[in-house]
């Protein structure tokens, strides 16, 4: 059943529908967050708050084939309201200048504290080294990766979801891998050990 | 093909979203230019790296239900989780409130009385309005009962005086018949004492008499 039937059915008065949307898009919805915001029990917030937010304004939806698009414009919002609440708590810095990736960047991200690049190169590690550098690209940038590389999603409807035009999209994309490979190369992480996993 | 249009003919070739002509182009232009194809191995490699972040679970079950009942929950569940103290601070006032509801509610007086709609509502009782038919009737009832009540009066109040005079009739009868035994034993006395002098006089006569018949006896020429 399309996404637009079942949201047709919730209109109806099935909750159940709703549910269903749910267990169809909780596994996505959350990556996507986690991705962007970088720390599971935000991510894990979010995710609900963004489906209380669906649940309660699904019947402002004017076209319900596009519930997709919708879901992620209302995720992105709440991820974007959080990293301003946040951002005078100096949980993390990003970059202000998309595309000048200084050394800077990676000093926050692989600070102190954190493990030791010799320790970072088993599957887990690289998803935390992964994780700190997205959170060091631009939000334009980073959205972009996300919805492209992670939830597969068309250069049109990544488009549709920014109201940006499609070459905005593209040209953000490749500033932003170009980024994230500068940030990966700059680090103290070791990149041989990085690139020869793939 | 110019290097320069490459980087979003790349992403797009990279994602396979190219058509199948300008693949073809983009693996010409590849072959031809180092720096492109150097772009785009980085760009493949960096897209190969993110891909090694596998998607996690949430963790977490979402079911959605009716918002009424997701209220109730959700309150029901804040209940448990406070203090004692804190009930008692929250459910006082909602006692209180209560009380005042039914108090009202019991107290709720609506009347349509000639046309003329009422609504009354209070925590106490309402004074009992009387209608002008009602009062009619309870005037004339009360009159009735007056007129009653006051026969009855009268009834006792004959009751009692016939009473009164019966019980002063009967001590008068009685005075009266003590006083004529008074009187006539009275009277025997003093029929008694008078035979008494009476046969002492007849005595003191017949004795004059015998004296007298003696003496006239003891001289017979008696002259």
């Amino acid at each position: 059943m399309t996404d637009g039937a079942l949201v047709k059915r919730y209109l109806n008065g099935e909750t159940q529908a709703f549910n269903t949307l749910v267990w169809r898009y909780e596994k996505p919805l959350y990556n996507f967050i986690l991705r962007n915001m970088g720390n599971e029990d935000t991510a894990r917030d979010l995710c609900q708050t963004a489906f209380i937010r669906m649940f309660r304004q699904l019947k402002r939806l004017r076209d319900p084939e596009k519930f997709a698009p919708w879901m992620y414009r209302i995720a992105l919002n709440l991820c974007r309201d959080e990293f301003k609440k946040k951002k005078n708590k100096k949980f993390f810095y990003l970059d202000e200048n998309p595309g000048d990736h200084s050394a800077n960047t990676m000093t926050n991200i692989a600070d102190e504290n954190t493990p030791s690049p010799e320790d970072l190169c088993h599957q887990e590690q690289i998803t935390e080294i992964l994780k700190r550098s997205l959170l060091g690209l631009p939000e334009e940038q980073r959205v972009v990766i996300i919805m492209k590389q992670y939830q597969g999603l068309k250069f049109t409807e990544i488009a549709d979801i920014l109201e940006t035009p499609v070459n905005t999209v593209k040209s953000r994309l490749y500033s932003g891998l170009r980024g994230l490979r500068q940030i990966l190369e700059e680090s103290r992480f070791n990149k041989e050990v990085l690139f020869h996993e793939m | 093909m110019k290097c320069n249009e490459m980087p979003e003919i790349l992403v797009t070739y990279l994602y396979d979203e190219s058509t199948q002509e300008e693949a073809k182009k983009v693996r010409a232009h590849l072959k031809t230019c180092s720096r492109c194809r150097k772009s785009f191995e980085e760009l493949k490699q960096t897209s190969g790296l993110l891909s090694r972040w596998e998607d996690q679970s949430p963790g977490i079950s979402l079911v959605f239900v009716n918002e009424p009942f997701a209220r109730w929950k959700s309150w029901k569940e804040h209940w448990n989780s406070i203090g004692w103290t804190r009930r008692l601070s929250l459910a006082l006032p909602v006692l209180a409130v209560c009380v005042l509801l039914v108090l009202s509610a019991l107290n709720f007086q609506a009347r349509l009385d000639n046309g003329r709609f009422e609504i009354g509502l209070s925590l106490w009782p309402h004074p009992q309005g009387v209608s002008s038919e009602d009062l009619q009737s309870l005037l004339v009832d009360f009159r009735r009962e007056t007129l009653q009540l006051t026969s009855q009066l009268l009834d006792e109040r004959e009751f009692r005086q016939n009473q009164a005079v019966t019980s002063q009739l009967v001590r008068f009868a009685q005075d009266i018949e003590r006083q004529r035994v008074h009187d006539l034993m009275l009277v025997g006395q003093g029929l008694e004492g008078l035979q008494f002098s009476t046969e002492k006089r007849l005595d003191q006569t017949s004795e004059v008499l015998r004296r007298m018949i003696q003496l006239a006896n003891f001289n017979p020429d008696g002259r």
